[in-house]
């Protein structure tokens, strides 16, 4: 009954995500902490099932497949789903306080992030194109409400203008997927890569293939189709940023990966490459440049994770296994970081205080100077700095590149790059550099009363876990070496 | 059981990771007492230094102390450290000015637990570049390093503190990406011409490539911008003026002391052996453009009315007679085959980095206790402190002796060795390299006779009478160096026996 097992953590997330939906409509206003309690052991028991998956799947086996062919499982899909689960875990943890005191704490955030889950999970194991569409749309549309979850106008913006763009481009990926089906007649992985190998590739396919990368690029807010990403950012309250910018780009690059891989790998050309290039440079421009005078810290982030989505692109323009393996592990690492930095505004924004601003940080590295030296560590740690884990990946990609002969891109995106040093300075600048805050009153008033908030040691805990991970791999990356084939697709 | 065997196979990871770990908990400590703590660690990695010098091999040849780990294989990085002859001297130095740093920086400071910490977990990581022999690892410390300087420089820096770090800090990363990019190109070509995973990253390695013209130029540029941006070299020099005048005097010490010379150092690992045709071909820029470097700015250095602003000057100005001496080097060893005089004018190089680290660390020290006590880096507000700080003077006058080169302190040898090997260039350039000297001579003792003698009360600016002369903990670090700087000036001979080998193995490597 191995199949079972296997498929035991979707069927978990599903159930659960139910049990807290009708359990949170019977429960009294008073015990709603018990939603969340559900939640949290639930997910440890999906993560329990998923570690017990590994013993019925080894690193070199071939995937298994089930449902017709059309969901699929190895070694390093499950680990994936590992790291998925866990993260959601930490975001829990990290926003529990927020939701709690900006009096939303229901059980919806629960239930549509559990969904959401249960979208990327599926996403990242589909091999059929139509589970793959279905799984965007299931991740994708419990964001959309969630962005919305506060109902302020701000918000209720954000979630339309989120879902209207989302919508369009969920439309172009099924239009492309059409044209792909009208071509070769088929949805399935392996069939389409058989066709693609053995028989004529038509303009219809090679279109419809196109399409389904603009989807891809759309969501990893990519450079044309980035124009919504600073406005969602800003207006979804912090722990759906949170979400939004971390975990649907680890579903989208694994699968992006997995697509190219299995799928499109014979028909990845020059001509791909050139645009490969062009879309991350461009990517890599924008989102610097642009990150470079935000003063609110969720636009800077959307910027930044903009060059960020560049830089992982050009993993994948050298269509190696080296490639893709590092693009995946950035992104796992930039997710990891991101979630460690929203989680410090998390924890500081309370009642009707949004912790997001630059100016909001001043002082932040002497009232706190263990969460100061964690956060520290994480932003040079996103920079990219060595003695950090941020610095393998960045290692990985270049060395992708360069191992292909593609030097001049290398150096056009490592000084890019730099860029990005400006800005994450600008906030440790905030935190250590500014001196006795009185010169401006209203900035120290108003920090004064977030830093003497209680922080939780839940968030503490969990942030020193990010914190401590980022060195600890750093300075000792022999650990990472043993992991490094999980990222293998 | 831990024997004194198993301290001298492992010294070099103690000498990095000690102050470290260390610096890492006192900072978690945070107590003020920590302080004691820091300057003990400081203390005891001299004293390894020191062991390790004494167990230096001076008749071997290559890596000593070698130690070899897995880091992460799968990439070819590999934990691999080593010392040859430049590298264990620059240790010394290093520790040496460290320990004198936290000695100086046991004042009142705000937070100076952490201050201390800070300059502790600089000392170590700036250990780990002068001991990787791993390009990737050489990289990283080469990098991490600029962390604590920058926080230190950030912290407890001056008004205009934030501009001079930031930009600081971009420049230097700025070079440091080509120099990465540089790596990994040398790497993938040392796959592709046969080495294994684990050799490809190797310094040594890289250095029998054969690489194409064309190849070595771009690489030479790339190396070149990286490291003549820590060293610096006109026209990238604009970031070090500013950070020195806006670092706490313990940040500009180690900032002029050794940070500089890492710039230099990974000259000597990197550029000159592995591009070495590209080198020679464009020695002759590099050359006049140091020289160029130490004449313009010796110009500029003799129009500076800021006391921290002209020692940061005339510091760029003599780390300009090392690129020289280098390339001159290189120049006669290819060009005219005299390696007796290239040995010359390698040494000459390495004895200025040592005797520039030594002779700028004082100065800044001086300079330092002044402003603690005039509160001013301004000269216009010194005059006739002989009268209210005798010892001070005299150690001052030292210091100011030796930064002018004068036969008889440590300044005399590097600078003598390099001018002396430049006549087989170019005698012009032999000429007015020497000439140059003059310079230094004008703006240093010009800037003595300003603080030291003239009026008591010099345009109503009555500071000089209530100055207190040195408290024991100046004496101590500003008399230690002037120790030093005599004694080595005076005697030079085991600095040279230690590099003899090493500048043979490194002529070697280019010819």
């Amino acid at each position: 009954m191995i199949i079972n097992t296997l498929m035991l953590p979707e069927i978990l997330i599903a159930s659960l995500s139910c049990f807290i939906l009708l359990w949170d409509v019977f429960i009294s206003r008073k015990y709603r902490i018990t939603s969340y309690i559900f939640t949290q052991l639930g997910l440890i028991g999906i993560i329990v099932s998923i570690c017990y998956n590994f013993k019925n799947l080894y690193i070199t086996d071939k995937n298994i497949y089930f449902f017709n062919n059309s969901l699929t499982i190895n070694c390093q899909i499950n680990f994936f789903k590992l790291i998925i689960s866990s993260f959601m875990l930490m975001i829990f943890i990290y926003t529990k306080d927020y939701i709690k005191s900006k009096n939303y704490f229901f059980g919806e955030y629960f239930v549509l992030s559990l969904l959401s889950m249960l979208g990327m999970i599926i996403v990242i194991s589909s091999s059929n194109f139509l589970n793959f569409y279905l799984g965007v749309e299931m991740f994708s549309l419990p964001i959309y409400a969630l962005v919305g979850l506060e109902s302020k106008e701000i918000n209720i913006e954000a979630s339309i203008k989120y879902f209207i763009i989302g919508a369009v481009f969920s439309g172009i990926l099924l239009y492309g997927l059409s044209l792909i089906y009208g071509a070769s007649g088929n949805l399935n992985f392996q069939v389409i890569n058989s066709f693609i190998q053995t028989q004529h590739v038509t303009i219809l396919f090679k279109v419809g293939a196109i399409l389904v990368l603009v989807a891809i690029f759309f969501k990893l807010n990519l450079v044309p189709m980035h124009m919504w990403v600073p406005d969602i950012y800003q207006g979804a309250p912090i722990p759906v940023t949170m979400l939004l910018a971390t975990l649907p780009k680890i579903a989208t690059v694994v699968i992006f990966s997995r697509i190219i891989n299995e799928v499109f790998i014979k028909l990845f050309n020059d001509y791909w490459q050139i645009l490969l290039i062009f879309i991350s440079v461009l990517s890599l421009i924008i989102g610097n440049i642009g990150a470079i005078l935000q003063t609110n810290i969720k636009r800077l982030l959307a910027y930044s994770a903009i060059g960020h989505a560049g830089f992982i692109l050009l993993g994948f323009v050298t269509n190696s296994t080296a490639g893709r393996t590092a693009a995946n592990f950035y992104v796992v690492l930039y997710a990891l970081m991101a979630i460690g930095l929203f989680g410090v505004m998390a924890m500081f924004s309370k009642a009707d205080l949004e912790f997001d601003e630059i100016k909001d940080f001043r002082g932040f590295g002497k009232q706190h100077p263990w969460l100061g030296g964690m956060l520290l560590i994480i932003l040079f740690s996103m920079i990219g700095f060595p003695l950090t884990i941020g610095f393998y990946a960045k290692l990985l990609i270049i060395k992708s590149l360069i191992d292909a002969n593609l030097i001049l891109v290398a150096i056009v995106a490592v000084l890019l790059s730099v860029i990005s040093l400006f800005y994450y300075l600008r906030i440790i600048k905030a935190m250590y550099f500014v001196e006795n805050v009185t010169e401006n009153s209203d900035y120290n008033i108003n920090n004064f009363k977030i830093f003497k908030l209680k922080t939780t040691w839940p968030a503490v805990l969990s942030l020193s876990i990010n914190g401590i991970l980022a060195l600890g791999l750093g300075v000792f990356p022999v650990f990472i070496n043993s992991i490094l084939i999980y990222f293998e697709l | 059981m831990l024997t004194f065997q198993h301290i001298l196979n492992n010294i070099l990871s103690i000498i990095i990771w000690l102050p470290i770990v260390t610096g890492i908990l006192v900072l978690l400590i945070n107590k003020k007492q920590t302080g004691y703590l820091a300057v003990l660690i400081g203390g005891v990695n001299l004293f390894l230094s020191c062991l390790m010098l004494k167990n230096f091999n001076i008749v071997g040849h290559g890596w000593q102390f070698i130690e070899h780990y897995q880091w992460l294989p799968n990439l070819g990085i590999y934990y691999a450290l080593g010392v040859d002859g430049f590298s264990i001297l620059l240790i010394v130095l290093a520790s040496v000015v460290n320990l004198l740093v936290l000695i100086i920086s046991l004042q009142p400071t705000p937070n100076r637990s952490k201050y201390m910490a800070c300059f502790l977990i600089m000392n170590g990581l700036i250990n780990g570049v002068f001991a990787a022999t791993n390009a990737i690892l050489f990289y990283m410390f080469f990098e991490s390093m600029l962390i604590p300087l920058f926080l230190i420089i950030g912290i407890w820096g001056g008004q205009q503190r934030v501009y001079a770090t930031i930009k600081f800090f971009l420049y230097t990363c700025l070079g440091s990406m080509l120099f990465l990019i540089a790596i990994i190109y040398l790497h993938k070509t040392a796959i592709n011409s046969g080495f294994s995973l684990e050799q490809s990253f190797v310094i040594q390695n890289f250095y029998l490539l054969t690489l194409t013209i064309k190849q070595q130029v771009y690489l030479f540029v790339a190396l070149f911008i990286a490291f003549a941006i820590k060293i610096p070299i006109v026209p990238f020099h604009t970031w070090l003026p500013d950070a020195h005048v806006e670092a706490p005097t313990e940040g500009s010490v180690v900032l002029a002391a050794i940070t500089l010379k890492i710039g230099a150092f990974a000259m000597i690992r990197f550029l000159l052996p592995i591009v070495t045709d590209a080198c020679l071909l464009l020695s002759k820029f590099v050359i006049w453009g140091s020289l160029f470097t130490i004449v313009y700015i010796g110009f500029i250095t003799v129009a500076q009315k800021n006391l921290k602003k002209l020692i940061a000057y005339s510091s760029i100005s003599h780390m300009g007679f090392i690129t020289m001496g280098l390339f001159i080097a290189i120049n006669l060893v290819q060009r005219d085959q005299d390696i007796n005089l290239a040995i010359l004018s390698m040494n000459g190089s390495i004895i200025q980095m040592i005797s520039h680290g030594l002779i700028s660390a004082a100065l800044f020290f001086s300079i330092g206790a002044l402003y603690k006590r005039v509160g001013s880096y301004n000269l216009e507000d010194f005059s006739g402190i002989i009268h209210s700080m005798p010892i001070f003077t005299k150690l001052f006058m030292v210091f100011c002796l030796a930064n002018v080169a004068l036969p008889g302190t440590i300044g005399f040898a590097g600078e003598l060795l390099i001018i002396l090997a430049s006549f087989k260039v170019s005698y012009l350039l032999a000429v007015m390299a020497s000439t140059s000297l003059i310079l230094s001579v004008v703006y240093t003792l010009c800037m003595y006779k300003k603080v030291v003698f003239g009026e008591l009360d010099h345009d109503g600016h009555n500071h000089s009478k209530i100055l207190t002369d040195l408290n024991y903990k100046e004496t101590l670090v500003l008399g230690g160096s002037a120790i030093l700087i005599l004694l080595l000036g005076i005697w030079p001979a085991p600095m040279l026996n230690i590099l003899n080998n090493s500048t043979l193995d490194f002529i070697r490597a280019i010819s």
